[in-house]
Formats: structure tokens, C-alpha cells, sequence
């Protein structure tokens, strides 16, 4: 029995050596999960450095124009290394390195890399893009692809478009409610920085409706300093004489790329439709973040002469408790009402081979979904009674940037007269007159090229963006109609993702003439008429048309690309770096 | 006792050892009992827990990787894709898949206007595996995937977001929004793990 003896010992020890080996299993898996996670979290720290790196070389250029990186920056638990290299005349690339904790004994370490240029991207969503003026199609007609236009669209016989339609519910023409300052009492009112001690961060203006209805757009008058980022437009309800920041009704984006450094209007319209209440108080709020050397300036009436409502300031406006503060001015706005009824209308044989979205739809054979609020004569696989009009969409360009671009054209010279023979390149520079490049003629463009009268470009003539341009693209500004017959090619450098734009100013919409004409090509740059009607008279394929209207003639196809990137426009000397959209990689 | 014989010598040395009392014994096997049963019960408590804990570090692990897997291809998106291929897709982007269009890129950088398509989407067969899926572009040489991101996988979602992360169709979004749970790895689904991230698309 003396041998027996310590048995519960033996037991116990075994029992203890296991929960401890268990122990120590729970340990090592609980230290390597701290580990990973503490991984994760350097990892996504190195790559928030990394994209502060970025920032930092792209506001270094902006301030010197040589800057070539830095070894190591220490900033806050990390470092950073950026390099930068220029491989061609217009653009950077910036190559930075988040470092955790530091560069000499790295736990996490990420790179991005980017290609900046000087000059703005301009975001051209869709192959087709049509403003008020609507979409006629022609007998036998059709489109290869999907269709957006904030007009009505006409469909004749047998005409057909493959992709998803939509048209805009209709917008009034004129504002229903607006504050528009006169010289002398016209003011700067800057935002988006630090003004005499005060974060004027925030800033609303209210007004009230004269009419029950959806809001569709509003604009307001603004200019920029440096390379502020887009800014979020809200409208929001009013709570005792202030915005209301639990009651966002909608939102919208303004672009910056639109804003220049003149005043100009500039349109914003919203995600989402919401009804406005007649004689009801409604707030506009622009809110941004504070930068000292990149920031807006509202043009503001010091009469404050609007008298249904008063423009104020926060700091923070989501605030618990937001402070508003009044300011002694009403900041220039217009704002548009909705209510105009746009439809697509068909006939026999037309067909839509996505799905169809419009106020009212009629005499048509939808493939996909129907969405709207009145039909007539149509077929869809499915039906969408009751549906929202879908919101305008605002054109890429503004008045501004055409502005900046005939200013730039200016400033590098002007020559008078007309051309009417081949050259072997144009630009920059305004040319007073007329120019028509004879059949075949090769033409290579150094922009901005700004020509007050027509351009007509005959048989196989090919335009095309010098080839020192890269990666960038260009523009010439057109003040007359543009006339292009058959087989004329337009084209960027040469380099994938750069674009020669042609852009008509000319205005259709009171006499009905045609601003661009088009005549079976196979064409690859973007054609622009914003406040024009552009014509397409035979088969073309087209990488981008924007115009305020839209003609097919009998029997015409066109293909089209699904919209570009981001193509990226020089802004010259004066302009600052920016990214190229598309060229953000992890390494 | 000396002059006892000696086969009553032996019956009486045996008689003289001392043998357990019967309460002896029932105390002794009580307390074998007790001190047994004490060491059963942190042995088996100790192993649940050892399994509980490596389980939930397990899925923790897992989280993690897929988290941050998806997270950097959502950065280097330039749009959520309809789907892959965008003609007829055998992948469409939905709550549960997400089809991204990246850059492609070569030895000299970025390819202009030339996409790879990456697919995360929840195995058709077996849905416990998250799996992403690398489509290059001809142009590219960006390496092709099948890859298993999570092994473990109890659901995926994905929602498409704009700017002021308003929800909107996918092929307009600007931000992803994923929730990702999993299960810890011995596969009790009560104890699951969740992480939710929000990425905007840089290259959109």
C-alpha cells in the first residue's frame, strides 16, 4: 500500500502539466492574434502615411515646382520617404513610403504611387450626355449603348438604343428663387479657412420657396483660391432661424474642377428629389474643412437685398450644439424647381434593350424595367409605377473653364484672319477668323487653341494633341458651328488616355441651327456642345458627345465608348499638380 | 506467543496487520472522488477553453487578412463593375459579390483605359469559403488569383455608397461598405465575428 501512496499527486500533476500546456496554447495564439491584429492596424497605418506622403509631395510642387522628395519625414508614430521623378514635361510621379514606427527598423511598411500633372480632370460619365434640348431619332435610327439626357427623347419608326435610358424630370427655365448682388455692393465672402480668428467653415444661406414643388438644381456664384477639394452641397430644414442638422433633406456635390478663379455660377443638383413647401424656410449649406492656401470665396450681397432669407456661419455644423453665426450678407444663389413633365416617346418598332426611366413613357418595347409615373402603349418586363424622376445631370465643362481656356489662348497670342489651307500645326493661340483644313490634311495641335469663327474639316482630315502632351489632353475652343465631314479623325498624343477635345460655345437654343455637325466618322475625341445641337448624318462610332441637344438622322448607328476615366486637360504655367485619376497603386 | 506451533505462528502475525477500516476506505475513495473530479472538471474546462480561445483567435486571423485583402483592392478601384465579364457576367456585382475594375499596369506603370477585374464573392458550393478572383487584362501583368480569403465564412455584404455615403447602384459608387462575419473556427455559430469597414475608391 506504501507504493500506492501519492496517487491524487501523480493525477494532479498530469491534470496540472495539460491545463498548463493549454494555458500556454491560449497565450501563444492570443500573442500571435495581438500580433496580427497589431499588424493590421501598423499595415493600415503605414498606408494613411503613405497617402499623407502623397499629399505632402503634391503640395510641395504646388508650392516650388522642383520638389524631388525627402528621405525621411517623421511624422507623428511613422515616417515617411517620397521620391519624386518626371518622366515627361507634364507630368510627376510620386512614389512615397509609409514607414511604422520608422524607416531604419520598419514593422509595416506601404508605398503608393501616383502620376500627378498640371492641369484638371474632367469627369465625362457617360458615352452620350444630352442637356435640356433632348434626343431626336430619325426613321430606323439607333444607338449602341446607354443613353442619359436631362431632355425629352423623340424615337421614330423602328429606332432603337440597346443599353438603359433615362431622362431627367424637367427643369424650370428660369430660377424661382435667387439673390444676385450688383456692383457696387458686390463682396468676397471667403470660406473654408480661417478668417480674422474665426473657423468660417460652414456656410448656409436660406430662402423659401415660392411654390410648392421638387427642388431640381440649384447654382451659386463662386470662384476658388489654390486647389480646394469638391464640396458637400446639403439642403437642409430650419430650425428656429437656423439649419437644421438632423434634418438633412438631400445632398449634392459641387465639383471643383468647375469652379476657376472667376466668379461664375455654378449648378449643383441633388442625389435625391425631395419636395419643397411654398413660403417655408430651406436651408443651402456648403461644408467644408479649414485650409489656409486652398479655400472658396462666395460672391455676397452686402444690401442684402434678398428678403426671404439670410445667409450665416459655423465651424462645425454637426456639432452637438453647431453655433451659427449671422453675417452681414446674402450669399449669391438660384435655385430651379422641377415639375416640367419629359418623357421618351416612341412609335412602331422602337425598341429600348435595358430599361427605361422617365417621367412618362409611351409607345415603346422595353426589354428591361419600366419606371415612371404615367405610360401609354408600352411592353417591359417589369413594371415601376410611382418611380422618382431621375435627377439632371450636370454637364462636365463649365462657363468658367471655357473662360479660363479662350483667356489662356489669349495670353499666348493672337493672329487674325482666316486659314483655309493645310498646315502642319495650330496653336496655342486665339485666331480671329474662320479655318477650314482642306481634304487630307494632318494637323498638330498645341493647346489652348481659341477660334472666334467656324472650323470645317473636310475629308480624312486628322487633328491630333502634339505628342510631347503624354498621357494629358488638350482642348480648342470653337466659337462657330464645327463642321466635320467624312472619315475626319480626332485624337490625343498618341498615348493611351489623352484626348483632343473640340468644343463649340455656339448657342442653338433659340435658332434651332446646328452647332456640330458629324458626318460618318470613326472618331476619337470628345466633342462638345453644350449650349448646341449636335448632328450625326451618318453610321459614326464615338468615344464622347456631349451637346444640349441631339439629332440622328434616317438610318444612322452610333457606337460608343462607355465614357472616359478622366481625361486630364493642361491648365498651363499658372495651374497646379493634381492626380491622375486611374493612376493610384498599392505597391 | 513463543510456544505456539508454527502454522498458528503465521495465522497470527496475518491477524495482526493492520487492515483499512471500512470508513478508511469510503473516506480515502471520497476523497479520490472529490480531488478526481475536481481535476476532470478544470481539465475539461481548461480544453473548452483552450478550444474556445484558439478558435476565436483563428477567425480573428482570418478576419483580419480578408479585411485588409479587400480593403486594398477597394483603394485601388477605379469603379464597382456590373460585373465579370461585363458582357454576359458569370460574376454580377450584388449584396454579396463585389466585381472591382482596377488599372491595369506593365513595367512602365499604370495602363490607361485598361481594367483588371477582381472578384470577392462567397463560394457557390461550399459557402463557407470568401474567395477572390483575379481576371487580368491581356495588357497587364498583374498575376491572375483564385484565392481563399476566409475559410470560415459565415455571411458577406457589400453596400455601394456615394460621397455622403448615401446608398446608390454599384456602378456609380464611390465608397464600399463590406461586413464581413465569420465563424470562429470550431464552428459555433453563436460566437461569430464581425468587422465592417467603409473604403473609397481612389482611382474613380
Amino acid at each position: 500500500m506504501k507504493k500506492e501512496s501519492g496517487q491524487v499527486l501523480v493525477l494532479a500533476m498530469i491534470v496540472v502539466g495539460l491545463v498548463l500546456l493549454n494555458s500556454l496554447a491560449i497565450i501563444g495564439g492570443a500573442n500571435i492574434y495581438s500580433q496580427s491584429t497589431n499588424y493590421s492596424v501598423q499595415s493600415t497605418q503605414s498606408l494613411n502615411l503613405a497617402e499623407a506622403g502623397v499629399e505632402k509631395a503634391l503640395a510641395s510642387l504646388n508650392l516650388g515646382g522642383l520638389y524631388s522628395g525627402d528621405s525621411e519625414i517623421k511624422l507623428d508614430e511613422g515616417s515617411i520617404s517620397i521620391n519624386v521623378t518626371s518622366p515627361n514635361q507634364s507630368s510627376k510621379v510620386i512614389e512615397a513610403t509609409g514607414y511604422y514606427p520608422s524607416k531604419a527598423n520598419p514593422k509595416s511598411q506601404k508605398t503608393i504611387k501616383v502620376t500627378a500633372s498640371k492641369g484638371v480632370g474632367y469627369a465625362f460619365n457617360y458615352g452620350v450626355q444630352i442637356g435640356e434640348g433632348g434626343f431626336e431619332m430619325e426613321n430606323n435610327s439607333g444607338i449602341n449603348g446607354s443613353l442619359y439626357s436631362n431632355g425629352n427623347i423623340e424615337m421614330e419608326n423602328n429606332t432603337f438604343i440597346t443599353g438603359d435610358v433615362y431622362v431627367a424630370g424637367g427643369t424650370t427655365p428660369t430660377a424661382d428663387q435667387q439673390s444676385s448682388c450688383t456692383s457696387p455692393s458686390c463682396s468676397d465672402y471667403i470660406f473654408g479657412k480661417n478668417v480674422a480668428g474665426n473657423n468660417i467653415l460652414d456656410v448656409a444661406q436660406s430662402f423659401k420657396p415660392g411654390i410648392n414643388g421638387n427642388i431640381n438644381k440649384i447654382s451659386i456664384k463662386l470662384k476658388k483660391v489654390g486647389s480646394p477639394s469638391d464640396i458637400t452641397v446639403r439642403l437642409l430644414a430650419d430650425s428656429n432661424g437656423k439649419p437644421d442638422k438632423s434634418n438633412v433633406l438631400t445632398t449634392g456635390t459641387l465639383t471643383a474642377n468647375l469652379v476657376t478663379s472667376q466668379f461664375e455660377w455654378i449648378d449643383v443638383t441633388f442625389s435625391s428629389s425631395v419636395n419643397l413647401v411654398n413660403d417655408t424656410t430651406y436651408w443651402i449649406m456648403l461644408d467644408t474643412s479649414s485650409n489656409s492656401s486652398n479655400y472658396w470665396i462666395w460672391s455676397a450681397d452686402s444690401l442684402q437685398g434678398y428678403i426671404r432669407g439670410a445667409g450665416m456661419w459655423s465651424s462645425n455644423w454637426s456639432d452637438r450644439n453647431p453655433t451659427w453665426t449671422s453675417m452681414l450678407y446674402d450669399l449669391d444663389f438660384k435655385t430651379y424647381m422641377g415639375g416640367v413633365i419629359t418623357h421618351i416617346k416612341g412609335a412602331p418598332g422602337v425598341t429600348i434593350g435595358g430599361s427605361a426611366h422617365a417621367n412618362t413613357l409611351q409607345d415603346l418595347a422595353i426589354s428591361g424595367s419600366a419606371y415612371y409615373q404615367t405610360k401609354s402603349n408600352i411592353t417591359a418586363a417589369n413594371y415601376y409605377p410611382n418611380s422618382p424622376d431621375p435627377q439632371p445631370a450636370n454637364l462636365p465643362v463649365s462657363e468658367g473653364n471655357i473662360s479660363e481656356w479662350k483667356q489662356r489662348a489669349q495670353d499666348a497670342g493672337v493672329y487674325t484672319g482666316d486659314i483655309s489651307t493645310c498646315r502642319a500645326t495650330l496653336g496655342p493661340g486665339k485666331y480671329i477668323g474662320n479655318v477650314a483644313f482642306t481634304n487630307g490634311c494632318t494637323i498638330t495641335i498645341i493647346d489652348p487653341v481659341w477660334i472666334t469663327g467656324f472650323l470645317d474639316l473636310n475629308n480624312n482630315v486628322l487633328v491630333k494633341l502634339d505628342s510631347s502632351y503624354g498621357t494629358a489632353s488638350g482642348v480648342m475652343v470653337i466659337d462657330g458651328k464645327i463642321t466635320m465631314a467624312n472619315n475626319v479623325n480626332v485624337r490625343g498624343s498618341g498615348t493611351s488616355g489623352s484626348y483632343l477635345m473640340v468644343l463649340t460655345t455656339y448657342d442653338s437654343r433659340s435658332n434651332g441651327q446646328v452647332a456640330l455637325s458629324v458626318n460618318n466618322s470613326t472618331n476619337q475625341g470628345i466633342l462638345y456642345a453644350g449650349t448646341g445641337i449636335a448632328n450625326i448624318s451618318n453610321v459614326s462610332r464615338l468615344t464622347e458627345l456631349t451637346a444640349w441637344k441631339v439629332e440622328l438622322e434616317n438610318g444612322v448607328i452610333i457606337n460608343y465608348d462607355s465614357g472616359l476615366a478622366s481625361p486630364f486637360f493642361t491648365s498651363g504655367p499658372s495651374g497646379s499638380y493634381s492626380i491622375v485619376k486611374g493612376t493610384y497603386q498599392i505597391k | 506467543m513463543k510456544g505456539l506451533p508454527a502454522g498458528r505462528q503465521g495465522f497470527s502475525a496475518l491477524a495482526r496487520r493492520k487492515g483499512f477500516t471500512l470508513v478508511e476506505t469510503i473516506i480515502v475513495a471520497a476523497v479520490f472522488l472529490i480531488v478526481g473530479t475536481l481535476l476532470a472538471s478544470i481539465l475539461v474546462n481548461n480544453t473548452g477553453l483552450s478550444n474556445s480561445q484558439s478558435s476565436l483567435v483563428t477567425s480573428g486571423l482570418n478576419i483580419n487578412d480578408a479585411v485588409s485583402t479587400i480593403e486594398n483592392n477597394i483603394r485601388q478601384a477605379s469603379s464597382v463593375a456590373i460585373g465579370y465579364p461585363e458582357v454576359t457576367p458569370t460574376y454580377t456585382t450584388s449584396s454579396n459579390t463585389l466585381v472591382l475594375k482596377i488599372p491595369s499596369y506593365n513595367a512602365s506603370g499604370v495602363i490607361s483605359d485598361t481594367y483588371d477585374y477582381v472578384v470577392v464573392t462567397k463560394d457557390l458550393t461550399k459557402t463557407y469559403l470568401l474567395k477572390q478572383y483575379i481576371f487580368p487584362n491581356a495588357l497587364s501583368i498583374r498575376q491572375s488569383q483564385n484565392k481563399i480569403l476566409t475559410n470560415i465564412l459565415q455571411s458577406i455584404e457589400f453596400s455601394y455608397l456615394d460621397k455622403n455615403d448615401n446608398v446608390v447602384s454599384s456602378n456609380t459608387a464611390e465608397k464600399v461598405k463590406v461586413i464581413i462575419n465569420v465563424l470562429p473556427g470550431n464552428g459555433v455559430a453563436d460566437k461569430t465575428r464581425s468587422a465592417t469597414i467603409v473604403v473609397s475608391l481612389r482611382n474613380l
